[in-house]
């Protein structure tokens, strides 16, 4: 009987320990995403609205507003992202390539843009690229153009230019840095076999690297999607005034003082969350394919 | 297959001599070992075969082609690692085909090829798993059968079989051996297991300290090591060393009857079980038992004779206590000498 | 080749900082000059004088998310550990749920928690603040130290229980020391991601809990590029610092220790 007793609490153990963090997620995360979809079912009650009907997401996903807002999400986060996927994993590659003696420190630059928090990363694009910036000084100062407004209009303009340099910016140098040391493990240890074997340089990278860099890479690009799918700060900071990000209209819509707006804001963030959560599976699904190969 | 001919090749790591002057030839479908403890430059020897060292000094010629300039992707001497370095994710079929696929080979023919070797290694139901879902030594096979695929002008196993457990080794020595002589491979292997070396070479190169102290077959090597270092490296441990005078070889262990000339200098060398020993005569060297080991299948004494400790192994369950006294015999007329030197440097004689 | 293309990737990465270190010092930059004519610390001022309040916002403002760092670090130690050395029902579920906050974004839970913190008295104050700054770091404080536990394994542990500590014993002369270096980058990461907040703090704060973040948000929105651009090079440089401190402090504390396993 003593003996049951014990191996029940052993049993409970974990459930125990994992208990504190589980009272956030469920307790807010999960209770919050909930009710999120709840409201954007029109179920208010603390406002004595108990009816569930789908007409809020008829209304939103019909609006043009939304559309137009959603096509623009969707094409900011995803150029943004490819770039910073293609480009920071090009950087890797350089940068285990061409050792460089003098300079070592330099290489080390590449991680400041992770601790920049996105207000601030914002603000660097802007300086940069307003009609203003320092580029469009330096394209006066070499004759391309002979006025501010013959620069083109990079930030709050319509096609998401300055959103995207914000996210390559910040997306870029995280790619880099969650592929560098996987990049050289298997360097280190698969390059020498495969030459060994008559592959070429490229070859090396292009079927042996790659391929078991893929999960990682797969990984960090639904990370970084999903991330700027659903960021506030920056298309709030650079974007246009139309069309605006998914995250921008939704606060929008909430902020209204009427209520049937606040279901509104509640449906966009469901389709903002219903995108993250194919991304989350997608992620899952990379790093079934990690373990597969026995780790990387 | 190749002929490989190594000249004078010298390399050093941040000032630290590794391989000193080597100098080797390996004939075409030999199997050529490399015998020596860990440290020894086996490796490096091996790797800059490979082209994945580059030598400070010396040349390296494939028949009578020097390399030296050849990269590592073009020379076709594929080195077979003790960690393998499957790829984990490909198939077994895609990781035996990659070297010709990697030289643009029609995947008629790679698919052909990969067939033949599946087969030949004995392969064949796991051609689509993955490197991780095979044991030790179907792994072993695939890394022998990616590295053949591309035909290559030398094969060079490094420590192949280290991680096998002891019955899988031995089969794998045998199956490696005998797949050598049907298909006539010129194969360098290194390896610090003696026994392994002297089962599977054609000829064994004894590498001390980055050179090469014998390079001969392996029953000459066992029997008539070249130097002392070269019998010390095979566990030969009782030397007695002296002078010929009157026609006899004057020991601290007494005198024997000699056919060595007058004045000579010599150290004669006796493995463990060339020496014996009983308590039933009284001829021989008077000796007294220090200690003795059972070790199951033999045991092992230490001898204290005169002021030298002997070693000595023995099958039979003779049973000696410590402190027992026993008659310690030689046969010198048949045992292994060097001369001694003025300078303490020998000179093999055989 | 290669190394140009690398040298100007990582020069496209470092001249924005570097462009902002100017503006940060800058009275006049008209247009079309490729330099400043006139230099000022007036960012710099602005944020240490007293009637503008910058200077006990920040200090508030690391406060909190020192307190929320602390909190997220003392949750993900035991949800670490279960996780690294107890098998049980729903693991592979609880491993997902943990992840869930990197993937899906915090404003959609913001929005939707907002009525309910409401009701409960936890918007408006920090309170609430606190409770939502915990969530996002979760996941990193939970990862780094799950994957620094599976390193350690548990080994040492039972050896010093063998040994006859208690569990706290070996918790405090054991486990702290061992993952305290997992704990000081986990702690930085969770710090960072507090300090960043700006959407679910202005939304749960209302306003009323305003963070360095917020206050440094309208002058970026506004342009005004020397102003912002002083309170952003305040606001990384007090990140720097409060993770070398910590940094610090903890390689003070278990320099002995840290010898064995690093």
């Amino acid at each position: 009987m003593k003996y049951r007793a014990t191996n029940f609490r052993r049993k409970l153990k974990p459930y125990i320990m994992l208990m504190p963090v589980m009272i956030f997620i469920i307790g807010i995360f999960i209770t919050g995403l909930v009710f999120g979809l709840l409201q954007s079912l029109g179920y208010f009650p603390a406002l004595g609205l108990y009816e569930i009907s789908l007409d809020y997401y008829k209304n939103v996903l019909h609006n043009t507003d939304f559309l137009s807002s959603f096509k623009f999400s969707l094409y900011t986060s995803f150029v943004a992202t490819l770039l910073s996927v293609v480009l920071g994993v090009l950087l890797s590659y350089l940068i285990i390539y061409t050792k460089s003696k003098r300079v070592k420190g330099l290489v080390n630059v590449y991680k400041g843009p992770i601790l920049v928090p996105h207000t601030i990363a914002a603000l660097l694009i802007f300086i940069l690229f307003i009609q203003s910036g320092l580029l469009a000084r330096i394209f006066y100062g070499l004759g391309i153009i002979k006025d501010m407004s013959d620069f083109p209009p990079l930030i709050f303009d319509g096609g998401g230019i300055g959103i995207i340099l914000a996210y390559l910016w910040k997306g870029l140098p995280f790619i880099t840095f969650i592929t560098i040391d996987i990049l050289r493990n298997l360097d280190e240890k698969y390059a020498k076999v495969a030459a060994n074997l008559g592959a070429s340089h490229i070859q090396v990278f292009r079927y042996v690297l790659l391929p078991q860099l893929f999960p990682t890479i797969a990984s960090g690009f639904m990370i970084l999607f999903a991330f700027s799918f659903g960021a506030y700060e920056i298309p709030h900071l650079l974007g246009a005034s139309t069309p605006k990000a998914l995250p921008v209209l939704a606060y929008i819509y909430y902020a209204n003082i009427e209520l049937a707006n606040r279901a509104n804001a509640m449906v966009i963030n469901m389709c903002i969350a219903f995108f993250a959560f194919i991304a989350l599976g997608l992620y899952v699904l990379a790093f079934r394919l990690l373990k597969k190969y026995g780790g990387a | 297959m190749s002929k490989i001919r190594i000249n004078d090749l010298s390399k050093a790591y941040d000032g630290n001599q590794v391989i000193h002057n080597i100098d080797m030839e390996v004939e075409e479908g030999e199997l050529v070992v490399l015998l020596g403890p860990s440290g020894s430059g086996k490796t490096t020897l091996l790797h800059g075969i490979a082209g994945l060292v580059h030598m400070d000094k010396g040349s390296i010629f494939f028949d009578e082609e020097c390399i030296d300039q050849v990269p590592i992707e073009k020379r076709n001497a594929v080195l077979v690692d003790q960690s393998l370095l499957l790829f984990p994710h490909m198939t077994l079929n895609q990781n035996i085909g990659f070297g010709l696929k990697m030289r643009g080979v029609h995947k008629k023919h790679i698919d052909e090829k990969v067939k033949n070797l599946v087969e030949l290694l004995e392969l064949g139901g796991h051609e689509n798993k993955r490197p991780n879902e095979i044991s030790g030594g179907q792994m072993q096979r695939v890394a022998i059968a990616r590295a053949l695929a591309i035909e290559p002008r030398v094969l060079l196993l490094d420590e192949p079989f280290s991680k096998l457990d002891i019955v899988l080794r031995k089969n794998m020595q045998k199956f490696v051996r005998d797949l050598q002589k049907k298909l006539g491979i010129t194969m360098i292997m290194v390896t610090h297991d003696k026994e392994e070396a002297l089962s599977m070479a054609d000829k064994v190169a004894v590498l001390l300290d980055g050179t090469i102290q014998q390079f001969d077959t392996p029953d000459k090597v066992y029997e008539r090591p070249a130097s002392r270092a070269v019998a010390d490296f095979f566990g030969m441990r009782n030397y007695i060393e002296g002078y010929v005078e009157n026609g006899l070889l004057v020991t601290k262990m007494g005198a024997f009857r000699t056919h060595h000339s007058e004045g000579l200098k010599l150290t004669y060398v006796f493995r463990p079980e060339e020496i014996y020993m009983n308590h039933e005569t009284f001829e021989g060297t008077l000796g007294v038992i220090l200690s003795r080991t059972y070790l199951g299948d033999k045991i092992t004494y230490e001898i204290a004779c005169k002021d030298q400790i002997l070693h000595h192994i023995t099958l039979q369950h003779k049973s000696f206590k410590p402190g027992d006294t026993v008659m310690v015999n030689f046969d010198f007329k048949n045992a292994i000498y060097f001369m001694t030197a003025s300078k303490n440097k020998e000179k093999s004689t055989c | 080749m290669r190394k140009l293309l690398k040298y100007m990737m990582l020069l496209m990465i470092l001249i924005p900082f570097i462009v902002m270190l100017i503006w940060s010092v800058t009275s006049s930059w008209p247009w079309p000059h490729l330099l400043p004519r006139n230099f000022s610390l007036r960012g710099y001022f602005y944020a240490v004088h007293p009637t503008t309040k910058a200077f006990t916002i920040l200090l508030r403002s690391i406060l909190l998310s020192i307190i929320v760092t602390l909190i997220t670090l003392t949750i993900s130690i035991p949800a670490a550990r279960a996780i690294a050395f107890y098998d049980f029902k729903g693991k592979s579920l609880v491993k997902v749920l943990i992840l869930m906050p990197v993937i899906v974004p915090m404003l959609s839970v913001a929005m939707g928690i907002h009525l309910t913190f409401t009701k409960l008295g936890l918007a408006n104050n920090y309170i609430g603040v606190i409770l939502i700054h915990v969530v996002p770091g979760i996941p990193y404080g939970v990862k780094i130290l799950l994957s620094i536990f599976e390193l350690n394994g548990n080994k040492v542990e039972a050896q010093a229980r063998v040994l006859g500590a208690s569990s706290l014993q070996t918790f405090r002369y054991i486990t702290l020391p061992l993952i305290m270096p997992g704990m000081v980058i986990a702690g930085s990461m969770i710090y960072i991601i507090s300090f960043s907040q700006y959407f679910i703090t202005f939304l749960i704060g209302g306003g009323r809990v305003v963070t360095y973040a917020m206050f440094l948000f309208p002058f970026v929105q506004s342009g005004d590029r020397t102003m912002a651009s002083a309170l952003s090079i305040i606001f990384i440089l007090s990140i720097a610092l409060v993770v070398y401190i910590s940094e610090k402090s903890v390689g003070f504390f278990y320099q002995k220790s840290s010898k064995y396993y690093v």
